[in-house]
C-alpha cells in the first residue's frame, strides 16, 4: 500500500480516539477522497476539498487558552504569503487591477526590504491591505493560518521551523515571519487545531480533547525519534493591522542535514510515531 | 500515464533528469499540484522551492529550464485556450523569462478583446492583467529585442484608453521613459473623459518626481490642458484635476500668469505649461470668470467715487497687465 495513505489511515484512528466531536465533519471529507487516495500535497482531491466549507474554513474546534499580550508567530515561503494578501504597490509602480503578486515578487521583496531596513518588524499595514488570507487570482486559499507561541528567530532558523513541524521541503529560500499580538479581539477566534484543519498536513497530531489541552502540540520532526514540539494554534483571516511582519533568509543546508518531508526515512518515521499514539 | 505525485517530489530533488521534470512541469500546468501551487502560492514558486531543497540543484536548474523551454515552444495560447492552464504558464514566463515565450505573450495580449466597461470577456479578464505583469518581467527596462519591446510599448500606450489599465500603463511608460507629453492624447484623454476617478492615481504616478523631473511635468501639463480643452462637454474634469491634486497633498493655485502647483510646505512651486491657445482657454474658462467678478466689483466702487467725489478715475484690467 502506499505509505501515505497508510500515514492517511493511521491518522484518521487517531483523530476518531482524539477527537471524537468532529467524527462527523471528518466523515464528508473522506467522502471526497477515493478509497485508495490520501488528502496531502501532491493529491489530486485539494481542489474538490476548497469546495467543501468543513475544509475551507477553520473548524469549531476548542478554544485555546492564551493570555493577553502573547505573541504569536507564522513562517511561511514569500511566494505563499504574497498570494494571500492584498499588497499595496506604491503610486509610482503600481500593479494591473487584479494581478497576481507572486509574478512581482520581486517588487514585493523591495517593498519589505524598504519598510525592514531600520526594524526588523514593520506592521504588515505599511505593504498590504484587507486581511491576511484573501484570495488572488494565481490560487485559492483555505482561509485558515497556523500559529505558534514559539518566537521564531532567524538564528537556528532550520531547528526552529522542525519544532513547529515544518521540513525543508516546505520552505523557500525567502520566507516571512508574522507575528500577531493576543488581544480581547483575537483571543476568542483562535483555536486549537482539529483534525479538519490538520486533514492535507501529514505531519500533523491531533490533540487529545479528553485531557483538555490549552493548544495543539506540533510534531518536533528534527527529534530523534519524532516528539512533542511547540504549541499550535489556528485562526481565521486577519485584520493585516493586527500583523507585524519580517523577512527570514533560508540557509541552505547539507543534504546529509536536509530534513524531506518526501524522503522513504522520514514517512517511516513518521508512521512509528503515530503507531506510538494509538492506544 | 499520468505521473504520480507521491515520492515524485523527492525524485525531482535527488534525482533529477529531463524526463522527470518534464513531465513535473505538464503535471504542474495541467492542473495536477493544486495542493503545492497553494501552499508555494504559485507555480514558479513551488518550482522554486523544488530547486532550492535540491542535492544538485544546478543540474536540477538546468533540467527544469530545458523543461520549461520544450513546453513554451510547444504552448499555442490562440489555437487551444485553456484559461487555468495558461495562466501557469505565464506564471513560469513571469518568473523564468525564456527568450521563447515573449513573442508567444505579446501575440496573446494583441489578441485580447478590445476592452469595453466590463473589461471583455472572461479569459481576457483573468488574463490580461497577467500577461501585462510577465511582459513586466520581460521589458523591467528597454532591451533586445528591439521589435518586441517596440510592440511592447505600442501595448502599453493602447492601454492608456481604458480607465482599469490607464494608471498601470502611464507608470510602465514613465519607468521605461516612454511617456511623452503627447502621450495623454488622445487615449488617455478618452480614459480620463469616461472616469474621471482615475485622475488622482494618475496624477500620483507623476506628483513623486515633479521637483526634479521636467518631462514629469510636461505630462502632468498635457493632461491639465487636455481638461480645459474638453470643458465645454465635461466642466467638472477641471475641478477633478483640482481635487486630485488636493488628494496628493499639493496646493493647486490659480492666478493671472496659469495654474501652478505647490507643495504644501512651500519647498516647491511647478507652474502648469500652457501654451498660446490654451492660456487664452484657460483666461476664459477659469480665470476670468473671477476677474469678471472684479471687474463689477470695481465698477461699483468707481461709479460710489464718481458719485461722491466727483473726479475722474480709471482702472486696468489685470488681462491686460
Amino acid at each position: 500500500m502506499n505509505k501515505k495513505k497508510v500515514i492517511h489511515d493511521l491518522r484518521c484512528a487517531l483523530a476518531l480516539q482524539r477527537q471524537p466531536e468532529h467524527g462527523k465533519d471528518l466523515e464528508k471529507l473522506l467522502n471526497e477522497l477515493s478509497p485508495s487516495d490520501h488528502p496531502y500535497r501532491g493529491a489530486n482531491c485539494y481542489s474538490r476539498l476548497l469546495d467543501l466549507p468543513e475544509f475551507r474554513w477553520p473548524s469549531k474546534g476548542r478554544p485555546a487558552a492564551l493570555t493577553d499580550g502573547a505573541y504569536l508567530f507564522h513562517l511561511r515561503p514569500l511566494g505563499g504569503f504574497v498570494s494571500r494578501v492584498k499588497i499595496k504597490f506604491p503610486a509610482q509602480n503600481p500593479a494591473p487591477p487584479n494581478s497576481d503578486p507572486t509574478i512581482n515578487l520581486d517588487k514585493v521583496r523591495q517593498l519589505l526590504d524598504e519598510a525592514t531596513l531600520e526594524q526588523p518588524w514593520v506592521s504588515l499595514a505599511t505593504i498590504a491591505e484587507g486581511a491576511y488570507e484573501t484570495e488572488s487570482p494565481g490560487s485559492k486559499p483555505r482561509f485558515i493560518t497556523w500559529w505558534t507561541d514559539l518566537a521564531i528567530e532567524q538564528d537556528d532558523i532550520l531547528r526552529q521551523a522542525y519544532r513547529i513541524g515544518v521540513p525543508n521541503d516546505w520552505l523557500s529560500s525567502d520566507c516571512v515571519l508574522l507575528r500577531c499580538r493576543i488581544d480581547g479581539r483575537i483571543r476568542d477566534q483562535v483555536r486549537i487545531p482539529s483534525t479538519l484543519d490538520g486533514f492535507a498536513s501529514e505531519i500533523f497530531l491531533p490533540s487529545n480533547y479528553a485531557e483538555n489541552p490549552g493548544s495543539g502540540q506540533a510534531i518536533d520532526i528534527g527529534d530523534e525519534p519524532f516528539g512533542g514540539g511547540s504549541a499550535e494554534f489556528v485562526l481565521g483571516p486577519i485584520d493585516v493591522g493586527h500583523i507585524t511582519i519580517r523577512i527570514i533568509k533560508i540557509p541552505s543546508r547539507p543534504p546529509s542535514r536536509h530534513i524531506d518531508s518526501e524522503s522513504p526515512l522520514f514517512i517511516e518515521k513518521l508512521e512509528n510515531y503515530y503507531r506510538s499514539k494509538l492506544i | 500515464m499520468r505521473q504520480d505525485s507521491d515520492g515524485v517530489s523527492w525524485l525531482l530533488r535527488t534525482r533529477p533528469s529531463l524526463k522527470r521534470w518534464s513531465i513535473e512541469v505538464r503535471e504542474i500546468v495541467n492542473g495536477n499540484r493544486e495542493g503545492y501551487i497553494s501552499y508555494f502560492g504559485g507555480a514558479a514558486e513551488y518550482v522554486k522551492s523544488l530547486l532550492f531543497n535540491s542535492r544538485d540543484t544546478s543540474s536540477a536548474e538546468y533540467f527544469f529550464e530545458q523543461a520549461l523551454k520544450n513546453l513554451t515552444e510547444a504552448w499555442h495560447p490562440l489555437a487551444n485556450p485553456d484559461t487555468e492552464r495558461d495562466l501557469r504558464i505565464l506564471q513560469f514566463l513571469g518568473a523564468y523569462t525564456p527568450s521563447e515565450g515573449i513573442g508567444k505573450v505579446l501575440i496573446l495580449l494583441g489578441s485580447f478583446n478590445p476592452l469595453d466597461a466590463k473589461g471583455g470577456n472572461s479569459r481576457t479578464r483573468k488574463l490580461r492583467p497577467i500577461v501585462l505583469q510577465v511582459l513586466e518581467q520581460y521589458f523591467p527596462f528597454e532591451q533586445p529585442p528591439p521589435g518586441a519591446f517596440a510592440e511592447y510599448v505600442a501595448q502599453l500606450e493602447a492601454h492608456l484608453a481604458y480607465p482599469a489599465y490607464a494608471t498601470y500603463a502611464m507608470a510602465r511608460l514613465r519607468n521605461l521613459r516612454k511617456l511623452t507629453e503627447d502621450s495623454p492624447n488622445p487615449r488617455l484623454g478618452v480614459a480620463i473623459e469616461s472616469a474621471p476617478g482615475i485622475l488622482p492615481d494618475l496624477l500620483g504616478v507623476l506628483v513623486p518626481g515633479l521637483p526634479e523631473n521636467k518631462q514629469d511635468l510636461r505630462v502632468i501639463s498635457a493632461i491639465y490642458r487636455h481638461c480645459l480643452r474638453v470643458a465645454d462637454n465635461a466642466p467638472d474634469l477641471l475641478l477633478q484635476f483640482e481635487s486630485a491634486a488636493e488628494l496628493l497633498g499639493l496646493d493647486f493655485v490659480k492666478d493671472s500668469a496659469g495654474p501652478f502647483l505647490e507643495s504644501p510646505i512651500g519647498n516647491w512651486r511647478q507652474r502648469i505649461i500652457l501654451d498660446v491657445e490654451d492660456f487664452e482657454d484657460y483666461y476664459v474658462k477659469v480665470h476670468l470668470p473671477i476677474d469678471q467678478k472684479d471687474v463689477a466689483e470695481k465698477l461699483e466702487e468707481v461709479q460710489e467715487k464718481i458719485e461722491t467725489e466727483e473726479v475722474p478715475v480709471s482702472f486696468e484690467l489685470e488681462v491686460a497687465a
